[in-house]
């Protein structure tokens, strides 16, 4: 490996003539049946991935502009869900999985596609009053039209890969990874496979900190690594770590998104979750990028874990052209699985990306700095006394 | 001729052997898919009906209608928003009727409702709420 060399001013040159050969994830998959890495990197300039899946870990910073007299705002209400405003005056972050008191259906991620639909929300708001911000109390409706600012910035979005969830237990479990029925009767599963963000380039050559991300239908940024970012997860032969690895954090202007893109969800007793399309265009820079965007589902394995039993323990290696079929065999019987990210969306993302690729209307441009090589995760320790 | 309904009892006809009666008089298969009968109140099951002809199952259903007991056919009472749904199919793993299931080439969901047995499973599992079922009333 090692002879063919593409820079990426060379592929946005090719890119502005015309010359360029813009391929899906599932697409290049697909070439990976019949060709080699050295003609996929000759050939293929550059490949679009994309997911559409729950992401808890997301929200939105919203400016509400100062009304008159101002008021330096505290305990925020927008219809009725709690904000935090402990970022000055006017500024608040909309936790996507916060919860309404009296309906624990609705939350943060509805307010969010509210928005971002262009509907109506009602603003409550009360402080202390100050000198300089005397008013105590606020109620209005706020419109994106009428608002400052609505940044997206979800801490932890596109999980390399995430185990596949099932459930030993006699009842039924109610879960973030959706509906577990008892004694192993089904299996859930999250990742979209081929077409997955971070299993198209699992080392992160291409993506760090500054790469232009498709974001719930506009054009965001990496910002930094996602919060749980693990670099130190077991791979298998083709360096995919087989449970969830890397992590990032995305930002984006939301009022240029799309309610297609972003989208509210509830799990039952589990509670709310934010839908968020997530897509990058990887360059194809040399054999060994052409070797990892040619990721074929049955070369993407991860755990299958069992819900039911303290910590999830892994009870299996799965890959995901058996995840994907419908069902697998495990322990000497047919299991019935499931996806809880839409496929159908994924590969429409990615198809939506190459338009924009190919249009010159996505940026293609190297990450300002790498991402962390090294990083693991820790647990959280129960401290009865403080350290001195 | 089959058909799943559900039957919606009172608390006059419940004493009434109505599957018994289904079966006997009218000649009617009847596979009990799901009851809900609280003593001394209301009660719903949840049947599948099976006749020879469709005249047959007719008449079964105008002699349920004249004792009082309400019917509904099941494939009416499952109703999924499709413009909502994003198709994640996470409503496919818990439907063991066979109901919904994702085609596996376009990645779409498909409803057959002929074959839900309103177990609601769906209505559960799916995170935009799509799918709402009355079961009874």
């Amino acid at each position: 490996m090692g002879e063919i060399k593409k820079s990426w001013e060379e592929i946005n040159q090719r890119l502005a003539s015309g010359k360029a050969v813009v391929l899906t994830a599932e697409e290049t998959a697909e070439l990976a049946k019949t060709e080699s890495p050295e003609e996929v990197a000759k050939k293929v300039d550059v490949v679009t991935t994309g997911t559409f899946g729950a992401m808890c870990s997301s929200g939105m910073f919203i400016n509400f502009g100062h009304p008159e007299p101002p008021i330096r705002m505290e305990h925020i209400t927008l219809d009725g869900v709690p904000v935090f405003g402990g970022v000055a005056a006017v500024d608040a972050y909309i936790g996507a999985s916060e919860t309404h008191p009296d309906d624990g259906r609705f939350g943060g991620a509805h307010i969010i596609e509210k928005l971002i639909r262009g509907e109506e929300v009602y603003l409550e708001a009360h402080a202390k009053g100050t000198d300089c911000y005397p008013r105590k109390d606020i109620a209005t409706y706020i419109h994106k039209d009428r608002v400052n600012e609505m940044i997206l910035t979800n801490p932890r979005n596109a999980y390399q890969n995430y185990p596949a969830a099932t459930n030993s237990t006699h009842r039924t479990l109610y879960t973030y990874m959706g509906t577990l029925l008892p004694s192993f009767m089904n299996v859930n599963y999250s990742t979209s496979g081929c077409l997955s963000p971070l299993l198209n380039d699992p080392y992160l050559r291409t993506i760090g900190i500054g790469s232009p991300v498709f974001l719930g239908g506009a054009i965001g940024s990496v910002a930094w690594n996602g919060t749980q970012f693990n670099t130190e997860k077991p791979v298998n032969d083709r360096g995919i770590p087989l449970s969830n690895a890397r992590t990032l954090m995305l930002v984006g202007n939301a009022k240029e998104m799309s309610a297609d893109w972003i989208r509210a969800g509830y799990y039952e007793k589990y509670g709310v979750t934010m839908y968020v399309g997530v897509g990058f265009a990887i360059p194809v820079l040399d054999e060994d990028m052409a070797y990892r965007v040619m990721i074929r589902n049955e070369d993407i394995e991860t755990s299958l874990c069992d819900y039911g039993v303290e910590g999830h323990p892994t009870l299996a290696r799965v890959n995901y052209r058996d995840l994907m079929s419908g069902s697998i065999e495990f322990r000497g019987k047919r299991i019935r699985t499931a996806p809880l990210s839409s496929y159908r969306r994924a590969r429409l993302l990615a198809e939506q990306l190459k338009q924009l690729v190919l249009q010159g209307k996505f940026p293609l441009t190297a990450p300002v700095r790498p991402l962390p090589e090294h990083s693991r995760v820790q647990g959280l320790s129960i401290i009865r006394d403080r350290r001195a | 001729m089959a058909g799943k309904y559900v039957l919606g009892y009172s608390a006059e006809t419940v004493s009434e052997p109505i599957l018994w009666k289904l079966t006997k008089d009218f000649d009617i298969r009847v596979n009990i898919l799901r009851a809900e009968i609280s003593p001394g109140q209301e009660g719903n099951l949840l049947v599948e009906l099976d006749a020879e002809s469709e005249a047959k199952l007719n008449a079964a259903l105008d002699w349920l209608d004249t004792i009082g007991v309400t019917w509904v056919n099941v494939a009416k009472r499952l109703s999924w928003d499709e413009e909502r749904c994003i198709d994640c199919g996470g409503c496919s793993g818990v439907c063991f009727s066979g109901a919904i299931t994702l085609d596996r080439q376009t990645w779409k969901l498909v409803l057959d409702r002929d074959k839900c047995i309103a177990c609601g499973g769906c209505v559960k599992a799916c995170p935009m709420g799509c799918f709402t079922l009355d079961f009874g009333e």
